[in-house]
Order: C-alpha cells, then sequence, then structure tokens
C-alpha cells in the first residue's frame, strides 16, 4: 500500500473510533441531571443539554471572563501551577509529558501550512529534524520520570492499575519507535552529515545500528508502517484510557473556576 | 446505577480525575485508617469503572451490569468520609470532590445500599426533629439551670437575631457550655436576640450529607417558616454546619446569616463587648464547614488576636489544608472508634505545636477533640471560641 494511501486509511480509522468514544462519554455525561439558574430540574434531552453547554461556553468565551480564562490556561494547564504546589517531580513528569505531546503535534502544522513537504523531505530540514527529536526526548524524559515514581520509588499515593500500565507502555512504545524511525531513515535515505547532526536522537542510534549490515531501506519502509499504525493506534485510543484527561481535566479547571458565576 | 443521580457537571468531572492520588495523600480518614474503603482515588475511579460498565459503549452493547459487590464497596466507601472537603483542595483538577461524594451516597440511598446507620438516622431526625434522637421539647434543658434566665428561655415572638444553637450544642452534655457561652455574650453586648426553644428543628445538614437531600426539605421548610414568623434581621449560628446548611441550601432573603465568630468580631469592633488579657499560647483549628465550607478563615484568628497577652501559633496545615477532627459527614454513625483515632492524629499536631489550648469554633470539633486528646493522652486544653471569649468577658 501506498504511504499516502495508508495514512489516509489509518487517519480516518483512527479518528472514527476516537469520535465513537468521545460520542460514548458525551452521552454519559449528558445523562446526568440539569439544575437551571432558577433550582428547577426540568427533564430536557441530551441534544438540548449540550447546546445549553455550548452555549454557556460561547458565553464565557465572548465575555471579559474570557482573560480569567487565559489566565488559568497559561497558569494552570501550561506552567502546571497547581501541581508543582504538591510535587515538583510530578510536575517535571507531567511537564515533559505535555509539553513533548504539544510539540510534537503542534510541529507539523507550519510545515503542512508551508508546504515544505513538497519541495523535500522535510526531516532533512535542520530546524524540523531537531525539532521533532527535541520533543521526543522531552517525551522520554518524562516517561522515565513517571516509571522511576511510579515503579521503582512507588509513591505511595499513586494507585497503579491495568489503565496506568497500559498508558505508560503505549506511550513509551510509540516514542521509541518514533527515534527508531528516524535513525533508520537516516541509515536508509542518503542525508547529509550536517543535517543528520541535528537529528541528535536519531543519528546517535543510527551511529550504534550502523554496525550492523543489514536491508535498511525495507526495514525502515516497513517499520515507517509499524509506527504510523501505532501513532494511529494511540489516537484512536483516548478516549478509551487515561489519556483522555487530556481534554477533560483542563475544562473541569475551567468550568469550576467560573463555579457558582455560571 | 443512574446517570440522573450526578449532574452533567459530575460526571465530566468523572472523567477529569488523572489518578493522581494527591486527594489520598491529604485525606484525614486514610491517613489514620489505612483501608481501601477510605481511599477517594479509589472511590473515583470505581465510580468511573461502574459508569462505562452500565452505560458505556461495551454496557450498550452488551447490557452491562456492574457486580453487586463492586456496588456495595463503593457504597460502603462513600460513607467512609468526613466530607472535610480537603481532597477538594489538593486536587489538582479542582474536582468538587466533596460534592461527588454527596451525589455518591445519594444515589446509594436510592438503590437501598447506604449502611442501616443512614436508615436510622432518617428516622431518628424525621421523628424527633433533631439528629440525636432526643425529645424536642428539651431543646433548651441546657438553659435550664443557668443563672437568670428569664420564664420565657429566651424565646420572644420578635426580635432582631435568632440565636440558632443546633442539635449538638443543645443535646450533647460535652458541649451545652457553648450555647451558655454565646447567650452570656448576646446579653453582656445587649442584644434583642430569642430562641426557638422546641420549635427550632435540625437544619438538615445531617440528611442532606447522608444522602437525604429530599427528606431535608420538610425540616427546611419548618425552619423558614419559624424565622419568617419571627421577622428576625439576623441568624447567628455557633454549629458550622447548621451555617453552612442556611447559607447554601436555604432560600433565605433580607436575613443576615452568621456565624457566631463573625458575631463576635462584629461586636468587638463596635465596642459592645470588650475581652481581657488573657496569658497563654493557644492554636486554632478550623473546622471544615466555616473554613472550607464557607471560607471563614481569618475572622476568628482576628477575634483570638484581638486578644491581649495571648499568643496564636498555627498548625502545620491550616486554613484552607487545614487537619479534619473526624466529625463530620455523619461518618460518627458509621464507625465512632475510628473517627476517635482521627480525632487522636489531629491532637498529635496539636500537640506539636506546644499550645496551652486549641480554639475552635465549633461543638462537633470540640466534641471531637475532647474524644481525641482523652486518646492520645494529651494534656492540651479544648475550648470553642465563644467560650474563651466569654470567660474573657470584662
Amino acid at each position: 500500500m501506498e504511504k499516502s494511501l495508508f495514512l489516509t486509511a489509518m487517519g480516518f480509522l483512527s479518528i472514527s473510533i476516537f469520535l465513537i468514544g468521545l460520542y460514548s462519554r458525551v452521552s454519559i455525561w449528558l445523562g446526568g441531571s440539569f439544575v437551571f439558574p432558577d433550582e428547577q430540574e426540568k427533564v430536557i434531552s441530551k441534544i438540548d443539554k449540550l447546546f445549553i453547554f455550548i452555549k454557556r461556553a460561547f458565553n464565557v468565551i465572548f465575555s471579559e471572563k474570557i482573560f480569567k480564562l487565559i489566565e488559568i490556561w497559561f497558569f494552570d494547564i501550561l506552567l502546571g501551577r497547581r501541581l508543582i504546589r504538591e510535587s515538583f517531580s510530578r510536575w517535571l513528569m507531567h511537564t515533559c509529558l505535555m509539553m513533548g505531546f504539544l510539540g510534537l503535534f503542534l510541529y507539523p502544522v507550519p510545515i503542512y501550512i508551508l508546504g515544505m513537504q513538497s519541495e523535500q523531505n522535510y526531516k532533512d530540514i535542520p530546524w524540523i529534524a531537531f525539532g521533532y527529536d527535541l520533543f521526543s526526548f522531552i517525551i522520554l524524559v518524562g516517561i522515565l520520570i513517571a516509571i522511576f515514581r511510579r515503579f521503582w520509588i512507588k509513591v505511595p499515593q499513586l494507585r497503579t492499575n491495568q489503565e496506568d500500565i497500559a498508558a505508560v507502555i503505549f506511550l513509551t512504545i510509540v516514542v521509541v519507535t518514533g527515534v527508531f524511525l528516524e535513525s533508520l531513515r537516516l541509515l536508509a535515505e542518503s542525508v547529509s552529515l550536517e543535517t543528520e547532526k541535528f537529528s541528535f536522537l536519531g543519528s546517535s542510534l543510527a551511529g550504534v545500528l550502523s554496525f550492523f549490515d543489514l536491508n535498511w531501506k525495507a526495514i525502515y519502509f516497513g517499520f515507517w508502517y509499524f509506527h504510523i499504525f501505532l501513532a494511529f493506534a494511540f489516537i484512536a485510543f483516548i478516549p478509551f484510557g487515561k489519556f483522555f484527561h487530556i481534554f477533560v481535566s483542563p475544562v473541569v479547571m475551567f468550568i469550576n473556576s467560573f463555579e457558582g458565576q455560571e | 446505577m443512574n446517570l440522573s443521580d450526578y449532574s452533567v457537571k459530575q460526571l465530566f468531572e468523572i472523567d477529569g480525575c488523572t489518578r493522581c492520588g494527591e486527594c489520598m495523600h491529604w485525606c484525614s480518614v486514610f491517613n489514620v485508617v489505612n483501608e481501601r474503603l477510605a481511599i477517594p482515588v479509589d472511590r473515583i475511579c470505581g465510580l468511573r469503572s461502574v459508569i462505562q460498565k452500565e452505560h458505556g459503549l461495551i454496557g450498550k452493547l452488551f447490557g452491562g451490569k456492574s457486580r453487586q459487590s463492586s456496588l456495595e464497596f463503593l457504597a460502603e466507601s462513600s460513607y467512609h468520609c468526613t466530607l472535610c472537603g480537603r481532597c477538594k483542595v489538593v486536587c489538582p483538577v479542582g474536582i468538587e470532590l466533596r460534592e461527588l461524594w454527596i451525589s455518591m451516597r445519594n444515589s446509594f440511598v436510592k438503590e437501598g445500599l447506604a449502611p442501616a446507620s443512614v436508615d436510622q438516622m432518617k428516622d431518628a431526625t424525621l421523628d424527633t426533629h433533631n439528629v440525636l434522637n432526643y425529645p424536642n421539647e428539651e431543646r433548651v434543658i441546657w438553659a435550664e439551670f443557668l443563672d437568670g434566665v428569664p420564664d420565657n428561655f429566651y424565646q420572644k415572638e420578635k426580635a432582631d437575631v435568632l440565636y440558632f444553637v443546633g442539635c449538638i450544642s443543645s443535646f450533647s452534655p460535652a458541649v451545652q457550655s457553648i450555647p451558655e457561652a454565646v447567650l452570656r455574650i448576646l446579653e453582656r453586648a445587649e442584644i434583642d436576640f430569642t430562641l426557638l426553644g422546641e420549635k427550632e428543628w435540625c437544619c438538615g445538614f445531617p440528611l442532606i450529607v447522608g444522602g437525604l437531600k429530599e427528606e431535608a426539605e420538610q425540616l427546611k421548610k419548618h425552619n423558614l417558616e419559624m424565622v419568617k414568623s419571627l421577622g428576625v434581621k439576623k441568624i447567628v449560628f455557633n454549629c458550622p454546619s447548621c451555617y453552612y446548611t442556611w447559607k447554601h441550601e436555604y432560600d433565605i432573603q433580607g436575613v443576615e446569616l452568621l456565624h457566631l465568630t463573625e458575631f463576635i468580631h462584629r461586636l468587638i469592633k463596635q465596642r459592645k463587648i470588650k475581652i481581657n488579657k488573657f496569658n497563654g499560647v493557644v492554636t486554632y483549628h478550623d473546622p471544615c464547614d466555616l473554613g472550607r465550607g464557607c471560607g471563614v478563615y481569618e475572622t476568628p484568628r482576628e477575634v483570638i488576636r484581638s486578644i491581649s497577652g495571648l499568643s496564636l501559633v498555627e498548625l502545620s496545615q491550616n486554613r484552607e489544608r487545614g487537619y479534619c477532627c473526624g466529625g463530620g459527614g455523619d461518618y460518627e454513625m458509621i464507625d465512632a472508634k475510628l473517627v476517635e483515632k482521627v480525632a487522636a492524629n489531629l491532637v498529635s499536631f496539636i500537640d506539636k505545636t506546644r499550645a496551652d489550648i486549641v480554639i475552635t469554633a465549633c461543638q462537633q470539633c470540640k466534641r471531637m477533640l475532647l474524644n481525641g486528646v482523652k486518646a492520645a493522652g494529651s494534656k492540651v486544653g479544648v475550648k470553642d471560641i465563644s467560650e474563651l471569649v466569654y470567660e474573657l468577658l470584662g
């Protein structure tokens, strides 16, 4: 299968599964009771509840409350003000994972907007190669702290279940295979040394792998499909596992900061 | 499990839990009992799992049903909590956990899974109109042997201020000195006040937090009617739970609600009472429903600091993060022994301050602290702020 076709198919499939999972969650939320400001509980449909919430969200966004929202977004979500109050190691872990992910997801946006990929392999552009490896490295640091806290020092307050283990394993595999993929790409394609050094993780690993005389082109070809499959599976998995808090927790923070006002 | 037992926001919040365990780390009950039943994070995740199983994708497709044992565990767990609200303060996501635990209780009452003692408490409160199941005619029994008590036992037809005594202060001998102190302060300040006497019914707090919000309606309705008939301008509470309930659950307008500490603070400022010097070191224990519940942290401290000669030392955890005495959330009726341990744990922190006296502003906290002092073998004195002020009245 051609790479672009595979990307499209996997993208469609993963987004579909993601949306089904999201629908299931939203359907549960809207099954809850709804109290109107006059304290009279009325029986209203799920869709009506959804529209009321959307309307309320717009009322907040298009009012002076937007500044409070920005403050929460910047200090509590982006900088993790509430987390650092409780535990530095947890804050560091969370910040690494969040910043790394934001970077990996947002970094390609200008690439697609500028249409750079049509000119050349965009990962050969030094700042792009460096950015990808930097954000992957940040995530790996976050994963290591998470593993250290949860499985090594066993922070007493952490309750580990299958959901947590699945999350850590999934995340590790996706990021590690990404780094491997980059190293295989460097081995398989004729990338200049000048460019290669910017992929500092990939080139280091490629240096080790280069001792083995293998058909790197074929391996890279197969591994690319494997990594892309995992990356999209990760997206599809989000509404069914721990990572769903990425979307919900910030909104909970927003809602509760306006408690009593809305 | 019926989803409508929870609000849309609560169901949303459940999905926002990151399982960080901060609530567990700070839980006043878990830190003492060390049982899974008292782990807040397990409670919220257990609830999420039950909801997913019954109402999630798989549940909808295959008609998922939760195991009875899971529901029973959650029901029991939801009552293994003092509803002190510390978990809510430390939750990095800001989930309103206290309200969620109450909704859980509400849901399990409907499912018939709440502990039997909840039903007993409901029957007693609705029958006798007080949570302690005493004849309500004895509401002012504490005043019977006081000097200079008027024939009407401070019950007037009209007054400016209503002093709402609350069930525990009215009936529990260990803390009946609190209403005595309050009325002496009111007398000294020449306040035109009244008591409701036997017409005072439980505010409904034990029922509401026990998951019986609808059952509390008749109590609320009665109390509101009584207040309206008196035409009072202010209601003063020494019980933070009554104060919390009136403030958050009663639909009352045109009447000012004040906790006793706020009222005393005002009297001091207006120079209506004068407080003598007191040499000693005290610490202040924040009652949960007054502090975290109503946001009153500084006023009691200002009253204490206004006493010359007195030195106030803070507990290592105070204000928003203040410890719990164990006496809230109907937990005492579930397991009185464990509650005593929670109180003894608090006393161990109080002892570290080396204070001579621990001051609180809640009759239930005082009761718990007295038990805790005994259990911990401590020598610290326990006083309600009203008692301290009364003893030092100039």
